[in-house]
């Protein structure tokens, strides 16, 4: 049925093609500012400094494990597994500052090994196991929200010793440190995406991956590392959800406008990211993740039910699945 | 061989994919009870022209005569109704299933009220007699087909296109991937398919083999069908020349 | 054949390929009937570790009940993936079609009939969403993920809108007494699982469309370019399925006297399948070993249930059961393709 995509009967003159491209590529942006325009005269305390810098906190949590995500993508790897990510990390921070009494740096570097792991242990199966990392990282997803499970034992830890918040954030030039951090790993990430080998060899490994091995490129090496670097940042939000909410978060249920992998995917598509990897550009993607942040962050301010904020949340995904597909029949 | 009829006919057959134009106005006489071999170097439209064929792809302009009849091809399963069943290259054939249930893909017999369930047994011996027909050696046919060598496959998939009705069979490239044992095989079962009356549209690259077996020999180039000749009436050197552009006067 | 003395192998190196050889005979063996081998081991360790406790028909008749509606989802869902789909929406389809059924059925109190069409025609919408995803060139997981974060949210928006506190209860007469219709002393709802893995053999291995789903699965191309349909038979198998997910879904809400959003025991379809040799590319398995796959799953629950295990550890092991599958049917892959 992949047919369908490659001989698609698009038949259109090289204008229009070129209009409709420059469109799917640059729509997210005027519908991003026409959907914060209709907000600011709909929903209630919307435009209020307050809930601006909500959402660009909300909107860098979101966006560092987009970034992340992004590698894994252009690898050509779905990562399904951040729940999983966020979960262990988050339980992990908790546990450790407020239960164990670490110091901070010492719970910050072992939640980001707990992420390291887990995203090694995504790269076994789908390495070692030769299983298509959608599967893959389903399967331990699964194993992950359980590990987080036991070891929190299904309850909230609450932090109520000082210093997390504090020390996470701050805010610099009136801006909080999460924003900061976000804009931190989309350079760090533009840089090695466009400027290193490691990035070339992700692209091409995303992009055809037999013709990638064939040539030299250490593919099972570069698929390992791209899980890893998916994990490390979701782990990287995990810390900064915990220090925020100064509670361990529950990731078992999708709640409208919280981090996920939906959240990711649906921003990663929206940004113009091909599912199949080797094709994209990591700057669109933080406009989509705005845009699914402002549209989340609306919604309940018009006290949306959950319902439809979680059915508009799937319509999201569905059509940034369709545009993908449309853009690879375009193009 | 001066009676000999044509069973097919194409007729200012014309397709392009956006700015390249693969088949260009061709008309083509295809005889029956015959080897008709299609040559011509990579890219000159040989593939295309006989997806135009199987109904695989639709033509841009121009018609078919098959039969002396003109007629429309309307997809894989409207060629199957006027006897033309091709075999690709890559044989499309199912790797998890077995020899009896590829051979019946998309035909397969049922029995019973309204025709619901299938015919096992009839479909087992109906595989048996024509891979006899053919001299295929397969020794099971609940075999799977991923544990089949080149020949076999190539068998069966001729197999399918007989038992689909086909009386004209296209090969395409039917001995590329072969060794050298398995290419006589293939060979030898052209042969058989020829002693049987049925109509032969052959690709090939290997004028050799070409001069071998067939009986009309096409050429095509950028496009365009350059001309036919008689196998006996043809040398080599001159196939090689059309293959390479020049046409023949 | 020339002819001419063979060129002698080093005995040992003869030995070593022998027993590389046997080794792999040995994987394919423990591959094909290691499933019979793990379930009787596992109802022997339950036995010998909790003797008092599982050797009851208590027990039996529990793990049959909670094999009963997952079993008939299982059937249908094992067709779908015969035929290269991946459905991930089953626990939120289940969810989202109880949900309706008890809002109309138990809420609004309109007639059993008309509750039961209307959550009919909302899975076959959710089916057809799926399908027509999947016929744009979407493959199927990225497809049915969608769908089930779509029909997630339309079950809470059921919950939201009826003003229920997060379940819909479920204990008008009829339903109850439906879900808990007995056979003989059986549970209706076992020969139902049985007589949909019948309906389900026969269809696979002695229709027409049977033969279809299989090649389908097998190889797209090859199916398409031999005039078979794989658009219209994609639709049929996951309408169908969808719908099924969904009546499954309304006989355990009857059972647990509630509606939620997301159904336990749905979810495990895969692993079931899996762990029975379907492919999860498509194209090969067989229907009647899932049913070993899915009694192996409820006796793990049930027993560790027994034994006093804790969830999250259960959770674990369930957890592990899925990645132990999926990498079953990574090393028969690699099999099959040598």
């Amino acid at each position: 049925m992949l047919e369908r995509i490659t001989q698609g009967e698009v038949a259109l003159s090289g204008r229009r093609r070129a209009q409709l491209l420059f469109l799917m590529d640059n729509g997210i942006y005027v519908v991003t500012i026409l959907l914060f325009v209709l907000f600011a005269f709909l929903a209630p305390h919307f435009f209020t400094p307050r809930n601006l810098v909500n959402i660009l906190i909300s909107a860098s949590l979101a966006g560092i494990v987009t970034a992340g995500y992004t590698v894994a993508i252009l690898a050509g790897q779905i990562d399904t597994s951040t729940q999983g990510v966020l979960a262990i990390a988050t339980v992990a921070t908790a546990l450790l500052f407020q239960e164990a009494g670490f110091s901070l740096p010492l719970t910050v570097i072992l939640a980001l090994t707990a992420g390291i792991a887990a995203g090694l242990f995504n790269g076994v199966i789908v390495v070692n196991g030769k299983i298509v990392a959608f599967v893959a990282t389903l399967a331990t997803q699964g194993v992950m929200l359980a590990i987080a499970l036991f070891l929190s034992g299904g309850q909230t830890i609450t932090i109520t010793r000082a210093g997390l918040q504090e020390a996470v954030f701050v805010r610099m030039f009136g801006i909080p440190s999460s924003v900061w951090i976000m804009f931190f790993c989309y350079l760090l990430g533009w840089i090695m995406l466009t400027q290193t080998k490691l990035g070339a060899h992700i692209y091409a490994t995303g992009a055809d991956y037999r013709a990638a091995r064939l040539s030299g490129v250490p593919v099972d090496r570069v698929i390992r590392i791209a899980l890893v670097i998916s994990a490390l940042t979701a782990a990287l939000t995990a810390i900064l959800v915990t220090a925020r909410s100064k509670q361990s978060a529950l990731f078992g249920l999708a709640i409208a406008g919280s981090v996920d992998f939906v959240t990711a995917l649906t921003a990663v598509l929206l940004g113009g990211f091909s599912l199949f990897g080797g094709v994209g550009r990591i700057e669109r993607n933080l406009v989509a993740v705005l845009f699914l942040t402002i549209l989340g962050n609306g919604l309940q301010l018009m006290n949306v039910p959950t319902g439809i904020v979680l059915v508009v949340r799937g319509f999201a995904l569905v059509s940034a699945v369709i545009l993908s597909v449309l853009r690879a029949r375009v193009a | 061989m001066a009676s000999d009829q044509v069973i097919l006919e194409t007729i200012n057959l014309d397709k392009s994919f956006g700015a390249i134009h693969a088949v260009r106005t061709v008309s083509w006489k295809v005889y029956q009870g015959r080897v008709n071999a299609l040559v011509g170097d990579n890219g000159a439209g040989k593939s295309t022209l006989i997806k135009l064929i199987s109904g695989a792809l639709a033509p841009n302009a121009g018609s078919f005569r098959v039969h002396g009849q003109e007629t429309t091809i309307g997809g894989p399963a409207g060629a199957f109704n006027l006897g033309i069943a091709a075999v690709y290259q890559d044989l499309a054939l199912v790797e998890s299933r077995d020899v009896v249930m590829n051979m019946f893909l998309g035909s397969e017999m049922t029995r019973g009220v309204g025709a619901i369930f299938l015919d096992h047994k009839g479909m087992l011996r109906q595989a048996h007699d024509v891979l006899n027909d053919i001299h295929a050696r397969i020794p099971n046919v609940r075999e799977m087909v991923r544990n089949l060598s080149g020949g076999q496959r190539q068998a069966v998939a001729v197999g399918r296109a007989l038992i689909r009705g086909g009386e004209i069979i296209i090969m395409d490239e039917p001995t590329a991937a072969l060794g050298v044992e398995q290419t006589q095989e293939v060979l030898q079962l052209i042969d058989t398919l020829r002693k049987q009356g049925k109509t032969i549209i052959l690709i090939s690259h290997n004028i050799q083999q070409v001069f071998e077996i067939a009986d009309y020999i096409s050429v095509m180039f950028h496009g365009e069908l350059l001309g036919t000749r008689r196998r006996e009436e043809a040398t080599e050197a001159e196939i090689v020349a059309m293959i390479m552009g020049r046409r023949a006067p | 054949m020339a002819s001419g003395v063979p060129p002698q192998q080093p005995a040992s190196q003869l030995g070593a390929s022998n027993r590389k050889l046997a080794s792999a005979q040995v994987v394919q063996f423990l591959l094909d009937n290691g499933l019979f081998i793990a379930f009787v081991l596992e109802v022997a360790l339950f036995a010998f570790a909790a003797p008092n406790l599982f050797l009851k028909s208590r027990t039996v008749e529990a793990i049959l009940r909670l094999s009963g509606p997952a079993g008939i989802v299982l059937a249908s869902y094992t067709i779908t993936l015969i035929s290269g789909q991946i459905d991930l929406s089953t626990a939120q389809v289940g969810g989202m079609a109880s949900l309706m059924f008890a809002a109309v059925f138990q809420l609004l109190e309109w007639p059993l009939g008309i509750a039961l069409a209307l959550t009919v025609v909302l899975t076959i919408a959710v089916g057809l969403l799926s399908s027509w995803l999947i016929q744009q060139g979407i493959p199927s997981f990225v497809s049915t993920l969608a769908v089930g974060v779509v029909s997630g949210g339309i079950g809470f928006l059921i919950i939201n809108l009826t003003n229920q506190p997060g379940m819909i209860r479920l204990v008008r007469p009829p339903l109850r007494d439906i879900a808990n219709f007995e056979v003989i002393g059986v549970p209706f709802v076992i020969p139902l699982m049985f007589l949909a893995y019948i309906v389900g053999w026969v269809l696979l291995n002695h229709t027409k469309f049977g033969a279809h789903i299989y090649a389908l699965g097998g190889n797209p191309s090859a199916a398409a370019l031999n005039g078979i349909n794989a658009v219209r038979i994609a639709r049929i198998v996951l309408v169908t399925n969808a719908v099924i997910t969904g009546l499954a879904g309304i006989l355990i809400a009857g059972r647990q006297l509630a509606a939620q959003p997301g159904v336990e025991g749905l979810g495990q379809s895969l692993t079931a399948a899996l762990f029975a040799g379907v492919a999860l590319s498509g194209g090969s398995g067989k229907i009647e070993r899932t049913l070993i796959g899915l009694l192996f799953l409820s006796t793990l629950t049930i027993g560790l249930g027994i034994l006093n295990v804790s969830a999250p550890l259960r959770q674990l092991i369930n957890g592990l059961a899925f990645v132990f599958a999926i990498l079953l049917d990574s090393i028969r892959q690699q099999l099959a393709s040598r």
